[in-house]
């Protein structure tokens, strides 16, 4: 059917627009000339003038420069890419081949070790993988400098699957509190200047938690009153596998390591050690160094403090290691209780 | 040597430092009888028999420390001696004494500022360098001062965060009408709360009987 042009017209004017800003027509591309007008203003997967495709840049569809047309990317992907012999206006076609597709790319690189599943899902589709990683105790040791508290949190483990003492998400969170964090939150709690440890603890399994547990848990009094750390920090044992079990060599993901935090006559000890990140930036500013404490969150680090804060304050109040603790505590906010 | 060999590059303040404290500090070798040495990178010492001058090279800065080392007959001192900054001591002794202060990111001003400080330790700290720590105890008792000041802020600040994120999760529960959750969350801070957030509390509860009566009579 061929719709006259003052129809099609009439139709674009009634269209929704999604987002406010900046579109193709404002301010009119007059410079272009009349060509350019009519594409906005007309309807047509294909230009039948030259035969080129113009579907991606017309402005009068209901979700043109909206936030889903620049995320989404191009809308001819929704016709495979050939928009002359496809035609798919709403550009919401549900395309099998496409699922399919994506399906088959998460199965390979997860079962060749191209792809790290994130929390729960890692566990229930690699069991075996965070099984071998736990027996072998090699995971548990790149997390964490304090076995004590892995001991705590984790007190079995079964060969099968992932440690008992964080069985499912079945197991309701007042058992889980009670039986197994409060008495690993008590260890962790401890005063002592080392307590950045457990800052980094947390964090790193706080990002996988909030991927894996339902909303409803975190939400609970549990959380809001510390024992939200422990819980974290137990999801990130039983669900945090090392990186060289996970990743494969060729891998292009940047595998966590253990960032060490300190003055820097102590940080140069690990300075070029196999999985130790210690600052080292030429032409170094305070705004680069938070940069790079930024990156060692966004890898999910372990950090470690070989500096003892209150010692090195006597002796360097300036220092700008403190400017990184400030930035630590912040944040880290809400992983740590406050007291009473 | 093979051309394509990758050289690992110094950091230029490194080198800096490397050369200048040598320079700087002499004064402690010919007028004190010390013997500097290079742990590493960052860290001179400088030791004596009755003190350790160390001179660190930190991330926008340069420190210099003292230690007393061995016995010394002073009352309140104690064993372990504490190592204190210039920074720590030299407000005690003279609080008019201007130190260098600011982050350093350009590396060839870490020469002026390694200069700075071996001026400021030739003149304030003579008799601390003769092995004198009569004021020792006096510098122990203010950075003490200072640390603890440090850790209650710290901790303030954690505490300031935390509470906001409660508040928030229980703000966005009341809206949702998720009540139990809401007070839960309320409860956990109920020290800290606003005179509102005490009402949001009242409010919920009410709601919750409400919803309880309504339950039961179905």
């Amino acid at each position: 059917m061929c719709l006259s042009a003052s129809y099609r017209l009439r139709v674009a004017a009634r269209l929704p627009r999604l987002c406010e800003g900046p579109t193709i027509q404002d301010p009119p591309d007059l410079h272009r000339g009349p060509r350019a007008r009519r594409e906005v203003s007309t309807w047509s997967p294909f230009e039948p003038e030259n035969g080129q495709n113009t579907q991606s840049f017309h402005a009068d569809t209901p979700f043109c420069n909206s936030f889903e047309w620049r995320t989404l990317g191009n809308r001819p992907s929704y016709v495979s890419y050939n928009s002359v012999h496809y035609v798919d206006p709403s550009g919401y076609k549900w395309s099998w081949k496409k699922f399919f597709a994506i399906a088959a790319a998460v199965v390979v690189g997860v079962v060749t070790g191209q792809l790290e599943l994130p929390g729960i899902v890692a566990a229930a589709f690699s069991a075996a993988t965070v099984a071998a990683a736990t027996a072998e105790g090699a995971a548990i040791d790149r997390l964490s400098e304090r076995q004590g508290s892995v001991s705590a949190v984790l007190p079995t483990s079964s060969p099968g699957g992932p440690p008992s003492s964080f069985p499912s998400l079945g197991q309701t969170l007042s058992q889980v509190a009670t039986s197994v964090l409060t008495p690993a939150y008590n260890t962790l709690t401890r005063p002592g200047w080392n307590y950045g440890l457990y800052f980094s603890e947390l964090d790193a399994g706080k990002g996988l938690l909030n991927r894996s547990l339902p909303g409803a848990l975190l939400d609970s009094a549990w959380f809001a009153s510390g024992v939200y750390g422990a819980i974290e920090l137990a999801a990130s044992r039983a669900l945090l596998v090392s990186p060289a079990t996970v990743l494969a060599p060729s891998s292009k993901v940047i595998p966590r390591q253990t960032t060490v935090l300190g003055s820097r006559a102590d940080t140069l000890a690990f300075k070029g050690q196999p999985g130790y990140n210690v600052l080292d930036i030429p032409n170094w500013t305070l705004k680069k160094n938070i940069k790079w404490l930024d990156s060692a969150f966004r890898r999910g680090d372990i950090l470690k403090i070989v500096t003892d804060p209150s010692t090195w304050k006597a002796a360097n109040p300036q220092s700008a290691f403190f400017q990184e603790l400030k930035y630590l505590a912040w944040r880290l906010r809400g992983t740590i209780d406050y007291g009473q | 040597m093979d051309s394509n060999q990758a050289i690992p590059k110094t950091p230029l303040d490194t080198v800096v430092f490397r050369e200048t404290v040598p320079v700087a500090f002499s004064f402690l070798m010919a007028e004190y009888g010390f013997t500097l040495a290079q742990e590493n990178e960052c860290l001179f010492t400088a030791r004596s028999d009755v003190c350790i001058v160390r001179i660190y090279l930190e991330w926008g800065d340069v420190v210099v420390t003292l230690q007393p080392l061995g016995p010394h007959q002073v009352e309140g001192l104690r064993t372990p001696h504490r190592e204190l900054g210039l920074a720590i001591i030299l407000a005690r002794l003279d609080p008019k004494v201007e130190l260098p202060t600011g982050l350093i990111t350009k590396p060839e001003e870490f020469g002026d500022r390694i200069h700075q400080l071996a001026t400021l330790l030739r003149t304030y700290c003579a008799p601390l360098l003769k092995g004198n720590f009569s004021d020792w105890p006096r510098f122990e008792t203010y950075a003490e001062t200072i640390a603890a000041a440090w850790e209650k802020e710290q901790k303030k600040l954690v505490k300031d965060t935390n509470l906001g994120r409660v508040r928030a999760k229980a703000e966005v529960a009341f809206r949702e009408h998720a009540y139990a959750t809401a007070i839960n969350l309320y409860e956990s801070i109920r020290k800290h709360l606003t005179p509102v957030e005490l009402k949001k509390i009242e409010y919920a509860r009410k709601q919750l009987g409400d919803r309880e009566t309504r339950g039961r009579a179905k």
